[in-house]
């Protein structure tokens, strides 16, 4: 782990430019209990073709929880992001986000039965995604990509959306840049335009699928300050893919490392990443460790 | 006055009746087109509704129009369809024909450019909720709009010089018009090059101008 993370980590600990609005978190108890879970994936399994990328998972979060998705790559991390804000359907289980399912309605008898993309459209908007690779929509300036969401789904008039993007990207450091399309950012300015479109919807929970991997070195930090602050200011669950091992250590209450289509370990920070159980967690964090 | 070298007052008389005719080799190109693009997005809306008798029906008929030639679709309009009691002006089956023959590639067109917006654009508008005619009319088409415009104009271009083709089916455009004033005259030269060069200017400049937008475009 490189010392410029080190650096941006104490950084924000000293509180400054945390502007983020909302209540500051209290720590969450690593477990999620029973009927509270915000997240709630039962047997979930996923495969393209012969590939089983997933395999009968059983996943609770607990609202406010701040978990970091560690494990090689293949090893289904993504795919449960995904599945959590239904962009791809389980070949079986069930999830419910908030206490609704996203596939499934309760039929006459009180039994699950199919629901289709309408329930799925419905259920995503209390939940929101940052891409890898961004995906602004490259036609638009930073504000239009913020203010999309809000007037076509929020259906805010045209002046309360500008004043609300506004103030989004201005959150993000992006303020002088609200004119600007994509092209014309730095990687680590999209992916904060990206944060910014995210958190329109007020969701309340947020997906980062591994938001800096595509980003040059000296990107990196920019974009996991945001993170932070908005770990800190806000009571958003939040679920995290992430290569970044100490981001993940300071900022997340929970990690949970995936192998071969399976969550092998499940713990506080404090155990799976300095005192791991599993030999196959020890070996993949000296591996990441050592890049 | 020698029937091989070039007179210019000949050339000149020969202007007036080459640009009526050019005045309908534009308005052919122009509604050929207009349909072209209507219809080739009524193919393209056709086949994504992945119903599967009706897109095997689609890609039929956009094989049958792609592999047959334009010449052979324009004679079988212009002599066979009044047989079956369908009759109109040449000019109207000229750009029918036109508006057929090139809504097939043009539905190839705006099947490519759809298909060449990335995923992770569906996957950013579908993550955000918005209702699906937004996804289309606000991310979807302006992205695919980009590559599709400028090989639309292309192929405005090739069918204003495809126009020519009219006049084997009596449509008085520009170059019936110059083998008219041949065979009256016995003169060919002036109004065959004339008619060839206005061809020339017309698609050399139109062709200059949409790689200057293009170009723009792509630096915007």
């Amino acid at each position: 782990m490189s010392t410029l993370e080190a650096v941006a980590a104490t950084r924000d600990a000293s509180g400054a430019n945390t502007n983020l609005s909302a209540n500051a978190s209290t720590s969450m108890s690593s477990t999620a209990n029973g009927d509270q879970a915000i997240v709630a994936m039962s047997g979930v399994s996923k495969s393209y073709g012969e590939r089983r990328i997933l395999d009968a998972i059983d996943l609770r979060v607990a609202p406010r929880q701040r978990i970091a998705l560690i494990g090689p790559s293949g090893s289904g991390k993504t795919t449960i992001l995904r599945l959590a804000i239904g962009l791809i359907r389980p070949d079986a289980g069930t999830i419910e986000i908030d206490g609704t399912h996203l596939w499934h309605t309760r039929g006459a008898n009180g039994a699950l039965v199919d629901a289709g993309e309408r329930q799925a459209r419905r259920v995503r908007r209390r939940i929101g995604i940052v891409f890898q690779h961004f995906n602004l929509f490259p036609h638009m300036t930073a504000l239009a990509n913020v203010r999309e969401p809000l007037v076509h789904v929020l259906g805010l008039s045209r002046d309360e959306s500008d004043a609300r993007a506004i103030d989004l990207l201005t959150q993000v450091g992006l303020k002088d840049h609200l004119n600007k399309r994509p092209a014309q950012l730095s990687g680590g300015q999209q992916q904060r335009v990206a944060i910014a479109r995210s958190l329109a919807l007020r969701p309340k929970v947020m997906l980062f699928d591994e938001v800096t991997s595509a980003l040059d070195p000296e990107l990196v930090n920019e974009v996991l300050r945001v993170v932070r602050e908005l770990a800190h200011a806000s009571d958003m669950t939040m679920l995290m893919v992430t290569h970044e091992i100490q981001f993940a250590a300071d900022i997340a209450d929970r990690v949970l490392m995936f192998d071969n289509g399976r969550i092998i370990e499940d713990g506080p920070p404090a155990q799976v990443l300095k005192d791991p159980v599993e030999a196959r967690t020890r070996s993949f964090l000296r591996a990441v460790l050592e890049r | 006055m020698n029937a091989i070298g070039w007179n210019w007052s000949f050339a000149l008389s020969t202007l007036p009746a080459l640009l009526a005719g050019f005045r309908l080799t534009v308005l052919a190109t122009l509604l050929g087109s207009a349909l072209a693009f209507a219809l080739g997005l009524a193919l393209t809306l056709l086949r994504m509704t992945r119903h599967a008798p009706l897109t095997l029906i689609v890609n039929a008929f956009v094989s049958f129009v792609r592999g047959t030639p334009l010449l052979v679709q324009l004679y079988v309009l212009f002599y066979v369809l009044p047989k079956w009691g369908v009759s109109t002006s040449a000019f109207v089956t000229g750009v029918v024909g036109l508006g057929v023959y090139y809504s097939a590639s043009t539905s190839e067109v705006y099947r490519a450019g759809i298909e060449g917006v990335a995923p992770g654009q569906w996957e950013a508008a579908l993550t955000l909720g918005l209702p699906i005619r937004r996804v289309w009319s606000g991310v979807i088409l302006p992205q695919a709009m980009r590559t599709v415009l400028p090989v639309l104009g292309n192929q405005v271009i090739a069918m204003f010089k495809e126009t020519s083709l009219l006049s084997t089916i009596t449509v008085m455009e520009m170059l019936a018009q110059a083998t008219n004033i041949g065979s009256i005259q016995y003169r060919y030269v002036e109004p065959l090059t004339l008619a060839g060069a206005l061809y020339f200017v017309i698609s050399y400049v139109s062709a200059k101008g949409l790689r200057r937008l293009e170009v723009g475009h792509v630096n915007a």
